[in-house]
């Protein structure tokens, strides 16, 4: 819960009330680390899935 | 249960600053925007739409993006630059994801590869910038309400893009049926004559594509498609295979199964490259990229095992349906 708090305390401008959006720079690292993190994360998953029940499951679309 | 979105906020405030000068909740069909500007989306219809997508995507192998994004904006109000930015962010998991379960599938021309996502960045960057001057445009009045430039624009490129989509797939589907419901296949002599025709253009520098079995072909063919594709993924938030993957094939004359690879892997880095340019405008909500990374994995998988019982060209005239449906309540929704 506190990682949630955290992405959304990271995800607000960091330019005052008024001014045109500035990102954190934890945020757009976040950006690019975390899908990533978790894409790779859920491809085990499934290599798991797969081991355990012995099946075979779809390769995953764009 | 509803979840928070920061970055949704924000551009709700920005976009529609009287908003906060509400003294009542403002309420839509899953959403809630406080008199404050915070808008809050039904959290289950969030997973509900992810699964669906993702549903809809594993079953008929088309991808998800050009109807992720009007869905986004449709159920929970999220802005459109914020839906394309979180979507093409998702895409990077996707991808990876992807990559990693499909590399035993296809060979990847990484020259190729790198070369067309010169032409992407390009094409992203204009997409990208083309959004932000959207963003900044302010509002009009249209039919009796002060409408923003930013959701007039995308609802109409949007309804064009899925208009193309579901009448192309319509054409596939009446082709099959003449066929006796046999899947479409490609004219005579189409894989090689257009390829090979467009490789012949003589603009220097030419180059040799080993991987691919090219032995000579334009540089800026190659940055075209590149950049063609790359404006589509930057401005609406899609993947663009479906432009991408064609002229792979049809136009630079590359073989299918070095396509697949090379396409994949082109998006791969496509996406981070899209990630990095819209969370750098403030077009990222991480928190909406994480839920729609996870269910539409989920979805795509039930989607995935529901194909290889049930769909057919026929139920493919139930995806049409659902496109054609999307257009009109987009349209709907520009009037309320």
């Amino acid at each position: 819960m506190e990682f949630f708090t955290w992405l959304a305390g990271i995800s607000q401008s960091a330019a005052p009330p008024g001014e045109p959006f500035a990102a954190q720079w934890q945020y757009v690292a976040m950006s690019l680390a975390l899908p990533a993190l978790v894409g790779a994360v859920l491809a085990g998953i499934l290599k798991i899935i797969e081991k355990v029940f012995r099946v075979r499951l779809g390769g995953g679309s764009v | 249960m509803t979840i928070t979105l920061p970055t949704a906020s924000y551009w709700v405030k920005y976009l529609h600053p009287e908003i906060v000068r509400l003294a009542k909740p403002a309420a839509g069909w899953f959403y809630t925007i406080s008199p404050a500007g915070e808008l809050s989306v039904s959290l289950p219809a969030l997973i509900i739409l992810g699964l669906a997508v993702g549903l809809l995507s594993g079953s008929f192998g088309v991808g998800s993006g050009f109807l992720m994004t009007p869905f986004l904006n449709l159920v929970g109000n999220i802005p459109y630059n914020v839906a394309i930015g979180s979507d093409l962010t998702h895409m990077v998991g996707s991808s990876v994801l992807a990559h990693l379960r499909q590399r035993a599938l296809g060979y990847v021309d990484y020259k190729l590869g790198l070369l067309l996502f010169l032409g992407s960045v390009v094409g992203v960057e204009i997409g990208a910038q083309l959004l932000q001057l959207l963003k900044y445009a302010g509002d009009i009045p249209f039919l009796g309400n002060r409408l923003d430039w930013l959701q007039l624009v995308m609802t109409i490129t949007y309804a064009l893009l899925l208009g193309w989509i579901g009448i192309m797939i319509y054409r596939e589907t009446r082709a099959a049926h003449g066929l006796g419901g046999a899947a479409p296949t490609a004219p005579e002599g189409a894989v090689a004559l257009p390829g090979s025709r467009l490789q012949t253009i003589n603009l220097p520098p030419r180059l040799s594509l080993p991987v691919s079995g090219i032995e000579s072909i334009s540089l800026w063919l190659i940055l075209g498609v590149g950049l063609a594709s790359g404006l589509l993924t930057g401005f609406l938030g899609v993947s663009g295979a479906f432009i991408r993957m064609p002229a792979l094939i049809y136009v630079l004359g590359v073989p299918t199964v070095v396509s697949l690879g090379t396409n994949l892997f082109e998006l791969l880095i496509l996406a981070l490259y899209g990630a990095l340019t819209h969370s750098l405008k403030g077009n990222v909500d991480l928190l909406l990229v994480m839920i729609l990374l996870i269910t539409t994995t989920v979805g795509n998988q039930l989607g995935a095992a529901l194909q290889r019982k049930i769909v057919g060209p026929r139920s493919l005239q139930v995806y049409i349906l659902i496109i054609f449906l999307t257009i009109l309540i987009m349209i709907l929704k520009l009037g309320l």
